[in-house]
């Protein structure tokens, strides 16, 4: 009887330990007639990435297409099992561009420049992309991912505000402030307080969140001086057009115009402008779709070029696809970009009901909203983000030294020289394979 | 006639013992035995999933390790430990989560023990009440992180909204957005979250002090005052030592809280160490120093600990 238990004690034990180690291992690797896309969650409603494989399966019955969320908006998540040969990703997307700099740089990444090119069924040479949105993903001289979208920091205005306050032509389009000085004179008008002094509706709205700081700073700078880089090739932290831009930044939130919520909450401004809040927000462009949706039309909110930016442009960020060189579905996975991601419908689809830009100048013919040709315009003149080794230092660095100045912790010399003494101390060479 | 019985049963006697007793050894080990195996998966778990990585942790913040930008670790000894204080950030963060610390530790034990004083003297009492306080416990931090925006924002929030309503709208802020107020605003959800726990540890020090005693120090003429700090505080040592130990380590680990409501921000007003052990693995990718920092903040955590221990036993003493 003891001898009957003390074995059962033991082979539930051993038991156990099998069952444990039968869970090991790595995952069996599906056949390369399977593609396994994964999409940061805020995308899967604003691309039709469903519907996109539901006809590609259509189109081809031999391949199976499955989709899932990214566990991580910018798919870092996928940088150590990556290195170590594993994947469950075989087209990662989402709003990466330049963020896939370490997986550039740890070489986990297919070069593209073999779909840059026209089949005679569809034509990817480079011309046929926005520039800066196919620019983003090249290090060296090759491309790294293909962008199916885009967005630029616009300044999105509430339509009937901007007619209140006079500031509209004869036909009611808003008119475009030509200086920072009118900017500032905006916010002025548009402003509306209570009569115990409290801000009703904020005349202007700047972001400065933890992941828009850097992007708000260098579309200013581009805008102002067509550039935000120095001669050196690091970022500008000492031209007049820095000053003058982060001058103006302090003094409409100093004087009340503008609002500093942004510096804590990155979505203040947005719904701000959705609440009727807000009378203009510098950012993503497509925040006009939002806002003509929560205000209740077409006609309330529109977007219109911040000073400087329909000639020098603005801030461009490409919202990409990666195919990942462990992956078995590598081909598969640029047939599917080509059939797919690059199909006008299926990004015309996203511009028409979320603002986002297609990515292939021919895919802006049709759009029935007249801002993006606008936008376009401007699109084509932007910059996007550096890719500096250390980018992600700088842009924390950035964050914490713009926003103590604009809440008035800092004067403007103390930031800029302890922007340019933390950014002298960072590796801003750029990320190579 | 010849009776010689005792030494063959005392002969055999003692075989039996001896059979009996390499039996029962025999059985023991097997039982040992036994007992090994049934607990060897826990083991290769706790290695496998603790021991190792903190082993291996240990090796990489004695090295110069980017997992992005390096192709191996290089050994630099103690030198991640002796640089961190020269980072001014790291600086930074050690502070503030100090001060969080010494904004909440305090407020938690208060809290805990008034809230705990009052249910058991019946001024305020049900067990619906004490779910009710216990349930900010269950809520994930991340959820009342976000909750908390909404309650703090200085357009839409219930706080400014309720200072209003008593005539105490002058004081309305956007309480995360301002660089004095944006730490203790994190503070005070923290608080929130577990004064509940703090609430039924300090009850159950409390049901468990002998009512003779009070008795006898209320015959002897003691007032509510004495009572308490001659029979309660001394009474709930253990309890004390338990709740700053757990205050300790969840005020020095603090992180979802701030990352979910403030990134750091505004400026870098509410970074905090574990923070920026966070924002150094996983966005700058130096795991080296990042390994440094957070066996630093252990460090912290355990010395702070024996201390409150300490300084609680011999006090008992």
């Amino acid at each position: 009887m003891n001898n009957r238990f003390t074995f059962m004690k033991v082979a539930s034990a051993l038991a156990l330990f099998a069952m444990l180690l039968s869970a090991c291992g790595p995952a069996k690797t599906p056949a390369s007639t399977t593609l396994r896309i994964t999409i940061d969650s805020w995308l899967i409603k604003k691309w039709p990435i469903d519907r996109a494989a539901q006809r590609f399966m259509a189109d081809h019955p031999e391949f199976k297409i499955t989709v899932a969320p990214n566990a991580d908006d910018y798919g870092n998540n996928w940088l150590l099992p990556w290195s170590q040969g594993q994947t469950e990703s075989d087209l990662m997307c989402g709003s990466m561009d330049t963020t896939i700099s370490p997986f550039v740089a740890k070489d986990l990444l297919v070069p593209l420049d073999d779909m840059l090119v026209d089949d005679g069924k569809i034509n990817l040479e480079p011309d046929q992309f926005v520039t800066p949105l196919l620019e983003a993903s090249k290090y060296g001289d090759h491309y790294y991912a293909m962008p199916f979208m885009g967005e630029v920091y616009y300044l999105t205005v509430n339509t009937d505000m901007m007619k209140a306050a006079g500031l509209t032509d004869a036909d009611g389009k808003p008119i475009p402030p030509k200086s920072l000085n009118d900017v500032y004179e905006y916010a002025k008008k548009l402003t509306v307080k209570d009569a115990t002094g409290a801000v009703q509706v904020w005349g202007l709205h700047l972001n400065w969140a933890w992941n828009s700081a850097a992007i708000t700073y260098m579309a200013l700078l581009q805008a102002q001086g067509g550039g935000y880089l120095d001669a050196n090739g690091a970022m500008d932290f000492s031209s007049q057009a820095a000053l003058d831009v982060m001058t103006f930044a302090r003094k409409v939130v100093a004087d009340g115009y503008a609002s500093s919520a942004t510096v804590t909450d990155e979505n203040a401004d947005r719904n701000d402008m959705k609440a009727g809040k807000a009378a203009m927000i510098l950012t993503f462009h497509s925040r006009f779709k939002e806002a003509q949706l929560a205000l209740g039309g077409t006609d309330k909110a529109t977007v219109m070029p911040w000073p400087g930016s329909d000639e020098n442009g603005s801030n461009a960020q490409a919202i990409v696809c990666v195919i990942p060189k462990i992956s078995p579905a590598i081909d598969l996975a640029k047939q599917f970009i080509r059939e797919q991601m690059m199909d006008k419908d299926n990004q015309q689809w996203s511009a028409n009901q979320y603002g986002k830009l297609p990515s292939l100048k021919r895919n802006f013919e049709g759009l029935p909203d007249p801002e993006y040709q606008m936008v376009l315009q401007a699109l084509d003149k932007s910059g996007f983000g550096p890719k500096f080794v250390q980018f992600n230092e700088l842009d924390k660095l950035l964050q914490q030294e713009t926003q103590k100045y604009i809440l008035g912790q800092q004067d403007l010399n103390t930031m800029f020289a302890n922007l340019l003494a933390g950014s002298s101390q960072l590796d801003l060479t750029l990320v190579s394979k | 006639m010849f009776n010689a019985p005792h030494p063959p049963v005392r002969a055999v006697s003692k075989l039996n013992t001896i059979k009996e007793r390499t039996a029962s050894v025999h059985n023991r080990r097997r039982e040992a035995l036994a007992g090994y195996l049934l607990i060897l998966p826990a083991l290769v778990l706790f290695i496998g999933f603790l021991g190792y990585p903190l082993a291996y942790s240990f090796y990489l913040s004695l090295t110069k390790y980017n997992f992005v930008y390096s192709n191996t670790p290089t050994w630099i000894g103690l030198d991640n430990y002796i640089k961190m204080f020269s980072d001014p950030q790291f600086r930074v963060a050690l502070l503030h989560t100090g001060q969080f610390t010494l904004m909440f530790l305090p407020a938690l034990m208060l809290l805990g023990l008034g809230i705990a004083s009052l249910i058991q003297s019946h001024a305020i009492g049900g067990n619906i009440l004490q779910g009710v306080i216990f349930l900010p416990v269950v809520v994930p931090l991340s959820i009342a992180g976000v909750m908390f925006i909404w309650l703090y924002s200085g357009n839409f929030g219930l706080v400014n909204f309720l200072l209003n309503k008593v005539g105490l709208g002058y004081i309305g802020r956007a309480w995360l957005n301002s660089p004095e107020t944006a730490l203790p605003a994190i503070a005070i959800v923290n608080l929130w979250k577990y004064t509940g726990l703090s609430v039924v540890l300090f009850l159950a020090g409390l049901l468990a002090i002998p009512s003779e005693l009070y008795e006898a120090a209320r015959i002897d003429g003691a007032n509510a005052f004495q009572l308490l700090i001659y029979i309660t505080i001394p009474n709930l040592k253990e309890t004390f030592a338990l709740v700053t130990v757990w205050g300790l380590i969840e005020s020095w680990k603090v992180f979802a809280l701030p990352f979910v409501m403030t990134r750091g921000g505004p400026g870098d007003s509410t970074q905090v160490l574990y923070l920026y052990i966070y924002e150094m693995a996983f966005k700058y990718y130096d795991v080296g120093k990042a390994a440094a920092m957070a066996f630093f903040l252990a460090l912290i955590i355990l010395l702070l600990s024996l201390l409150t221990i300490r300084l609680m036993q011999t006090e008992s003493q």
